[in-house]
Parts: C-alpha cells; sequence; structure tokens
C-alpha cells in the first residue's frame, strides 16, 4: 500500500521532468547520458574494481589487502573525479574564458597517490612493529 | 531457468552486504543528497527566474516556486554554493559504496515477483541513473568540461528532479527497513554463512568511503574558501588566482575602443534617458565595501569593491523604488551578458556598480569600465562592462 502510493504521487513528478527535459535541445543525448550512467557504472566500473579487489586478495592474504586496497581506491577516486582537469578535458575552455594557464593537476595527482601508499606502508610497518 | 553467472545464487561472496551496511550508508546519503539538493534548488531561486531576462529554465515549464533572495549575509549564495558543489563531490565516494553493497540485488531471479516489485525496481532504475547523471554533470561543468551536447543547467535542473521523486519513493519504501538496521542488532549477522571471510568490517567500508570523501573535499573546498587556503585546493580548477576572471574580456568580445573615451553609462526609466560618462560616475558619491564574489561552479573571493550605489543611480535615473532593473553589457554576444537585478537588490546598501577594487581602477577582465556587485548574488549576475541599465517603473512626480 505504502509502496503503491508513493508511486502514485512521485513517479508522475519524475515522469514529467523527463519528458519536459527531452522537449529541449539533444534529447537523445539526454536519454543517452541517463541510461549509459547506469550501464558505465554497473556493467563497466564495479566488475572493473571488483576483478581489480580479486586479484588483489588472491596476491595479499587476508586483510593485508587494505593497505593497497585504501590507497589505491583513494587514488582512483580522485582520478575519476578530477578527470578533467587531471587530463586537461576542460583546458581549452578553461584558458579562454579565465586568461589562465592549467597547469600541474597530473604531477600532484601522481604526488597524492605515492603519498597515499607512503602513508600506507607507514601505518603496516608501525603496526606489524 | 536461471541465468548463468551473477544470476546464480553464491556468486557475490562478500559476508558484509547486507541491511546493515546499505541502511547505515542510505542515511548517511539521505543527509548529504538533502544537502546537495536544497542548496541546488536555492541557486536556481537565488537566480531570481521572475525577473526579465534571468530563467534559463522557460517560466512555463518551471515550478512557481521562488522568492525574493536576500542581500544578507553577504556570504550567503558563497555558503550555499560551496556546500552543494562540495558536499556533492563528497557524496560520490558514499553512492559507489552503497551501489557496490546492493549490487547482488541486480541479479535477482526471476527480475520481479510482482506487479509492486517491477515498479520498485523500475523507479530504483531511475533513482540510480538520475544520480549519476546528477554527479557527473555537475563533477563536469565544474570543470570546464562539456563532453554533452544539451544544455547543462536545463538537463541539471530536471534531471534533479527525476532524482528528488525517486529518492522520495525509495525512502518512503524503504524507511522501515532501515529503522528496523538500528533497532533489531540481530541483523548485524551475515545474511549467508557460506561466504567469504571478511577483509573488511562494515565499519571499515562506511570509513573507507568517508576517507574517499575527505580527500574529495580537501581537493576542492580551499576553491570556495578563497584566501590563503586557495592553494590547498590540489585538483580544483580555480586554484591559481586570488581574484579569478569567470570570463575574460577578450572571450566576452569586448575591445579597449569599446571602453574607451566614448563610454557612456546609459540609464533609462520609461522616457527619461540619462546618460553618465565615467568620469561622470567617479564624480558621484563614492561606497567602499568587501564583498564576495561567488560562481556556481563553488569558488568564491572576496574582495574591496569601491563604486556608486545602485540606490545612487536608480535615484538620478528617475525610478521608483519599487523598480526592477535590467542590466546589460557591453557584450554583443553571449547567454549570460544580461541580468535583471530586484528593488530589495538595488536597495541594498552594498549594492554598487563597482568603479575600482582593491583601490585602483577595474582591470578590462574585472568588468572595466563598470561593474554590478550586489552581496550574495551569483557571481555571473553582477555583470560586467554594463552598457545599459534599464529600469521599468518611473518615479511618480
Amino acid at each position: 500500500m505504502r509502496l503503491w502510493l508513493a508511486h502514485l504521487i512521485f513517479l508522475p513528478l519524475a515522469v514529467w521532468a523527463l519528458i519536459t527535459v527531452f522537449d529541449f535541445r539533444a534529447a537523445a543525448n539526454v536519454a543517452l547520458w541517463l541510461v549509459a550512467a547506469v550501464i558505465v557504472h554497473d556493467f563497466v566500473i564495479l566488475p572493473l574494481y571488483s576483478a581489480a579487489d580479486r586479484a588483489g586478495r588472491l596476491a595479499l592474504p587476508g586483510t593485508l589487502i587494505n593497505y593497497v586496497r585504501v590507497p589505491a581506491g583513494l587514488s582512483l577516486l580522485v582520478l575519476v573525479v578530477f578527470w578533467s582537469t587531471i587530463r586537461g578535458k576542460g583546458e581549452g575552455t578553461y584558458t579562454r574564458v579565465s586568461g589562465l594557464a592549467w597547469d600541474g593537476y597530473g604531477t600532484r595527482w601522481l604526488l597524492v597517490t605515492a603519498a597515499l601508499f607512503a602513508l600506507s606502508a607507514a601505518v603496516y610497518f608501525a603496526r606489524r612493529r | 531457468m536461471r541465468p548463468p553467472g551473477p544470476f546464480r545464487e553464491g556468486f557475490f561472496r562478500s559476508p558484509i552486504r547486507g541491511p546493515v551496511l546499505t541502511g547505515i550508508l542510505g542515511s548517511i546519503l539521505l543527509v548529504l543528497t538533502a544537502i546537495v539538493a536544497l542548496t541546488g534548488f536555492l541557486s536556481h531561486i537565488a537566480y531570481m527566474p521572475d525577473l526579465p531576462g534571468n530563467a534559463i529554465v522557460p517560466k512555463d515549464r518551471d515550478f512557481p516556486l521562488t522568492f525574493d533572495w536576500p542581500t544578507s549575509p553577504s556570504w550567503l549564495y558563497a555558503l550555499t554554493q560551496g556546500l552543494h558543489t562540495n558536499v556533492g563531490l563528497v557524496v560520490i565516494p558514499f553512492v559507489l559504496a552503497k551501489l557496490w553493497s546492493v549490487f547482488p540485488r541486480l541479479f535477482v531471479w526471476p527480475p520481479a515477483k510482482s506487479p509492486a516489485q517491477a515498479i520498485e525496481r523500475l523507479s530504483i532504475a531511475l533513482l540510480v541513473s538520475s544520480t549519476i547523471f546528477q554527479l557527473a554533470t555537475g563533477v563536469a561543468n565544474a570543470q570546464y568540461w562539456y563532453p554533452f551536447k544539451f544544455n547543462f543547467v536545463v538537463a541539471h535542473y530536471y534531471g534533479a528532479i527525476v532524482f528528488v521523486a525517486a529518492l522520495a519513493i525509495h525512502v518512503i519504501v524503504k524507511m522501515p527497513m532501515v529503522l528496523r538496521v538500528y533497532k533489531d542488532r540481530e541483523w548485524i549477522k551475515p545474511i549467508r554463512q557460506d561466504l567469504d571471510e571478511p577483509t573488511i568490517s562494515r565499519r571499515g567500508v562506511i570509513a573507507f568511503a568517508g576517507a574517499g570523501a575527505l580527500t574529495l573535499l580537501l581537493g576542492n573546498v580551499g576553491q570556495s574558501i578563497g584566501g590563503p587556503l586557495r592553494k590547498t585546493a590540489l585538483f580544483a580548477p580555480r586554484r591559481d588566482s586570488g581574484f579569478p576572471v569567470n570570463k575574460t574580456a577578450r572571450q566576452a568580445g569586448i575591445t579597449p575602443a569599446m571602453v574607451g573615451d566614448d563610454y557612456q553609462l546609459v540609464l533609462r526609466a520609461g522616457q527619461r534617458v540619462t546618460s553618465l560618462t565615467r568620469e561622470d560616475l567617479l564624480a558621484l558619491p563614492q561606497h567602499t565595501a568587501r564583498l564576495p564574489i561567488a560562481c556556481v561552479e563553488g569558488w568564491s573571493t572576496t574582495q574591496e569593491w569601491t563604486g556608486v550605489r545602485l540606490s545612487d543611480l536608480r535615484r538620478r535615473a528617475g525610478a521608483s523604488e519599487d523598480a526592477t532593473v535590467l542590466v546589460q553589457s557591453l557584450q554583443e554576444a553571449g547567454v549570460l551578458r544580461r541580468a535583471s537585478l530586484s528593488a530589495d537588490q538595488l536597495g541594498a546598501d552594498d549594492a554598487m556598480l563597482a568603479l575600482k577594487v582593491n583601490g585602483e581602477d577595474l582591470s578590462l577582465d574585472h568588468g572595466y569600465p563598470a561593474r554590478i556587485i550586489v552581496p550574495a548574488l551569483p557571481g555571473v549576475h553582477n555583470t560586467k562592462w554594463v552598457a545599459q541599465m534599464d529600469f521599468n517603473r518611473e518615479a511618480r512626480t
């Protein structure tokens, strides 16, 4: 009952918003992005990191995996979320609008990655002693 | 017949998945996404779409839920939009963790046992889709990357409505389960006994997501706070300049000739037209205030502005105190070359047509000869290179 009521009230709102946004330019591109969002996460990103994690667990037994899992996970998260700045995808637009150069993001990502692994190694050796 | 692979029972081996982990992550996400959605809709309202020329989403396809955006405190928009963009980043690792925690549910067999389950799976598809869509488009936009053909503002706005509707359904349907997680600790036990030994605890997964959130936050928040902390934003686009330029004069098509000796600011109120040169403006009473300018993309900067109060210009133009104004730039093309201000914004004590910043003439990139600066106004509505101000009501004489 609660389930049907929730859908009865809010599903029309979601459908209205979808119909409305499809009425603007590039409707097919919006639809593509909405569908690709799910497909890329569920069938690319999640299986990839799961497979990498499984390979790591085979190489490092027990909870040892966490000393690699955590720094690698954080580093990859930063890479994915700041893909545009790190890979310079927005460089052309940014330089045009701001008048500034786009510099050093890739280097800083490498440094942050190195720092995360170094921190993890430090924690590992501190705990082992 | 049950398909192979992930549809098989026992395919997913982690013992920490289950209602407890999902419920706790869901509770965290409910609070975080509420902040992001609320500040997002507040930003929509802060653009004052009811005033002429301000609406990006057409009024006839929008809700009439607007109010007069306040001008005090002056850092209001810096705060709301700083929260929107930074909490938006914080959400990402928790969304990833939550989707991981429920991933086996994607492969339940049969896909739906009842019509109720079928429609619930549909609304969950909408929720997941709109969540990733909102995060991906928001992140790309804040980093000046436009790998899409649609209008960002329009798609991000309606995407938010899809998200809020789908989230409301999800919360109503799942809330009893989440409450049971907090009451009934029996649920802490793994659901199945025959799974792998855990390599990380539930608390560990939540801490992992939290560490991800903190990393993203530290990589970006400096550009929202500004000042000396700006440089700490290692991955934010706006870390290189203490006084960022949103759009250069060159990009806007403003040439030195357009702002030379012939420059005149035109004020209109009904039939009355007043023209002022920059010298005329400098001869009027000057006002100085430290005000932040905050971009929809989440960065902000606070500077000391000097210029003519907008209320003085309104009086000089012969407009009434309840007039709104359409401010137009010298810029000949571009969607945000003009913006309307409300009567309250015109009347705010610190609202001014700035001629100087930090005691010196504005640079061409910062809007020379004159630009609008209004407390708590979304950055891009502080029109630069102001050419004309059309007040829509004459003062009664």
